[in-house]
């Protein structure tokens, strides 16, 4: 079966009663109950058809309810997790209740003792007798401590629940912040807006009105000089329209004028 | 006509519109390698090409020969105009007109390229939430300044509007699309009046003014700076009666003293007196020299208005803060500033361009044309 050295001892796991092994039936799941012995899934439905039966094993009562799936290689193990929860839900003292660690420390000896006598039946009956003993004689203490035990769960749960709501928030948080920072990427919009603002306020100047560039320069008389000196007698005068439209006898001499200029002047000298 | 070009400095241009044969245009066309397709217009078609010489990105602009009526003429009259001034005028603020070249009966213009306009840095409000005042000065400064230089050589642009002013991803305002422009200052040329995006439009060309100067231009970019500090177009008219209505209750009914010979305008219409609101009240949020700056602008009385010069003496711009940098102008999410220049897809709209027969043959309205 292992012969490439791939020993699976999953495979040799086998049902105590019916000696099923994993290798033949590999949906096989062994179940064990309170007193530890374990079952394979088939052998507890043909077994225990009505609700309750005895172990094949050590004829111990059980309920078909209380089979669950081994975890555990080792039935013995199971059973133990069994007799402890049992045993924990008597014995619920907690450190505090203790005068001294060393108090509590016998304490535990104590729970240990019992869990020990019972998983390996050391005394069992007495056992069971002195744990029965216990519950009965403590039995307002078992209950405030269990009652503390849970509002102190509810505590913690609490706690836990704070916890991930804070988590979710600063999950959302920082998605939103690495949205707001891809946008700014994606755009780049702010980064470059203050770029510009930057760069203008170092390279930007002032406006000086410089008159354009007009070649060559023309000896030419200032506008306003025109009707004083004369040169509008010779144009034609507009008429009312005209001067309404924004046309004045200006335009016609200046233009007049610079066309004969520059039709005499090469480079500010006057043609002879 | 007047020849313009004697007194500028500029060397009679290298680009000659009749090509000087074959082999020259084959060049032109291998020159500039196209990249993207931008938008199409009634008129043009324009795309985005790389100019194998020089490594720059440009747009080049095609012509459509346009019906047989008008090729007969030869070429489309807009873009004519808009040769024929860009050539004269270089200006940091003005888009640049780098080539022209044709190929059989089409003609192309090759135009410095531009990411977006201010139509689109308005209308990005998710993206541009604020357009801080450093920011508007910037505009302003660069427009005023296009203007001014334009105004000096006796060119009104006459299509001022946020979709015209072209921005590159250096923050570099350029004034675009000069397919209305035209010289200005002679005594006895008509022009047409239904010039102007309505919106844009000042009150004398809704009057149906025939002779008009500058103020048209500077009427538009106070109108532009009203709708940078609101961010929504400031006199939104759906008819020229609507659209003097509008003005006249936010500014006031202008009169016979504060307006003389209105009513000899060709379309004057007496409207109801209306009180109107101070400059203040209007813009409860504008600090004082800015709204002298919007006085001076929104003057509706085109006499009274200031020019570009004037304007850009008066405080508001020497005052503080000062104007933002060029590269840290804010820039709509469709084009990327560092993004190596490969996807700036704005580019669709930067390159609008409306091509309208303003020369009153139909008296056709100015419509924005839908790419």
């Amino acid at each position: 079966m292992s012969s490439n050295g791939k020993s699976d001892h999953s495979y040799e796991v086998e049902c105590p009663a019916c000696k099923t092994t994993k290798y033949r039936n590999p949906q096989m799941k062994l179940m064990v109950n309170t007193c530890g012995h374990a079952l394979c899934d088939n052998c507890v439905r043909t077994l225990f058809i009505k609700e309750s039966g005895q172990c094949p094993e050590c004829e111990m009562v059980l309920k078909r309810s209380k089979f669950r799936v081994q975890v555990f290689e080792d039935p013995l193990v199971e059973k133990e997790i069994d007799i402890r929860r049992r045993v924990a839900r008597v014995y619920n003292k907690i450190e505090e209740d203790f005068e001294t660690p060393a108090d509590y420390d016998d304490y535990l000896e104590e729970v240990e003792h019992i869990v020990y006598s019972l998983a390996h039946d050391i005394n069992r009956t007495e056992t069971e007798k002195k744990l029965e003993a216990y519950e009965r004689s403590h039995k307002e203490e078992i209950k405030k401590n269990y009652l503390r035990k849970s509002a102190a769960d509810e505590q913690l749960e609490r706690i836990i629940e704070e916890e991930k709501l804070q988590a979710l928030q600063r999950e959302q948080e920082i998605r939103k912040e690495m949205q707001r920072i891809n946008d700014m990427n994606k755009s780049n919009r702010n980064a470059s807006l203050l770029k510009v603002i930057c760069c203008y306020f170092v390279q930007a100047k002032p406006y000086v009105y410089e008159p354009p560039m007009l070649a060559p320069h023309l000896p030419l008389p200032a506008w306003e000089d025109l009707a004083p000196a004369g040169y509008l007698q010779h144009v034609r005068q507009p008429g009312p329209a005209a001067r309404a439209g924004g046309y004045t006898e200006h335009y016609a001499c200046m233009r007049a004028l610079h066309d004969f200029m520059s039709g005499h002047v090469i480079h500010d000298q006057v043609v002879r | 006509m007047y020849n313009i070009c004697l007194f500028l400095d500029l060397p009679k241009t290298k680009m000659s519109l009749g090509c000087s044969g074959r082999i020259r245009v084959e060049e032109k066309l291998k020159r500039y390698e196209k990249i993207e397709f931008l938008g199409e217009g009634q008129f043009a078609t324009v795309y985005k090409a790389l100019d194998t010489e020089t490594q720059q990105i440009v747009a080049v602009k095609k012509i459509k020969l346009g019906s047989r009526e008008e090729a007969r003429d030869g070429i489309n009259r807009t873009a004519l105009r808009e040769v024929k001034l860009l050539q004269e005028v270089k200006h940091p603020n003005l888009i640049g007109l780098l080539d022209v070249f044709g190929y059989k009966s089409d003609v192309s213009l090759v135009f410095d390229f531009m990411d977006t306009d201010l139509e689109v840095i308005i209308k990005d409000t998710e993206n541009i939430s604020v357009l801080t005042p450093p920011n508007i000065k910037a505009y302003l400064i660069q427009t005023l300044q296009g203007l001014e230089f334009l105004h000096k050589h006796w060119i009104l642009h006459r299509d001022i509007k946020p979709n015209n002013l072209l921005v590159n991803t250096e923050g570099v305002l350029k004034v675009g699309d000069f397919g209305l422009a035209r010289f200005f200052g002679s005594p006895n040329r008509p022009y047409s009046h239904q010039v102007v995006t309505r919106w844009y439009r000042c009150p004398e060309l809704l009057f149906g003014a025939r002779q008009y100067g500058p103020g048209v231009d500077t009427w538009a970019v106070g109108c532009i700076l009203a709708e940078l500090l609101v961010r929504v177009p400031y006199f939104p008219g759906d008819s020229d009666l609507a659209q003097l209505t509008t003005i006249f209750t936010a500014l006031g009914t202008p009169t016979d003293t504060s307006w003389p010979g209105m009513e000899t305008l060709p379309d004057y219409v007496a409207f109801k007196p209306m009180e109107g609101s101070a400059m203040k009240d209007l813009f409860p949020a504008a600090p004082d020299d800015l709204i002298e700056l919007l006085e001076a602008l929104l003057a509706i009385n085109p006499l009274h208005r200031s020019d570009c010069t004037a304007a850009l003496k008066l405080p508001y711009f020497s005052n503080m803060p000062p104007p933002t940098p060029g590269p840290l102008l804010p820039l709509p999410a469709c084009v990327k500033r560092q993004a190596g220049g490969a996807e700036k897809e704005g580019a669709a709209k930067s390159l609008k361009r409306k091509i309208i027969d303003t020369t009153g043959l139909g008296g056709s309205l100015a419509k924005r044309l839908q790419f």
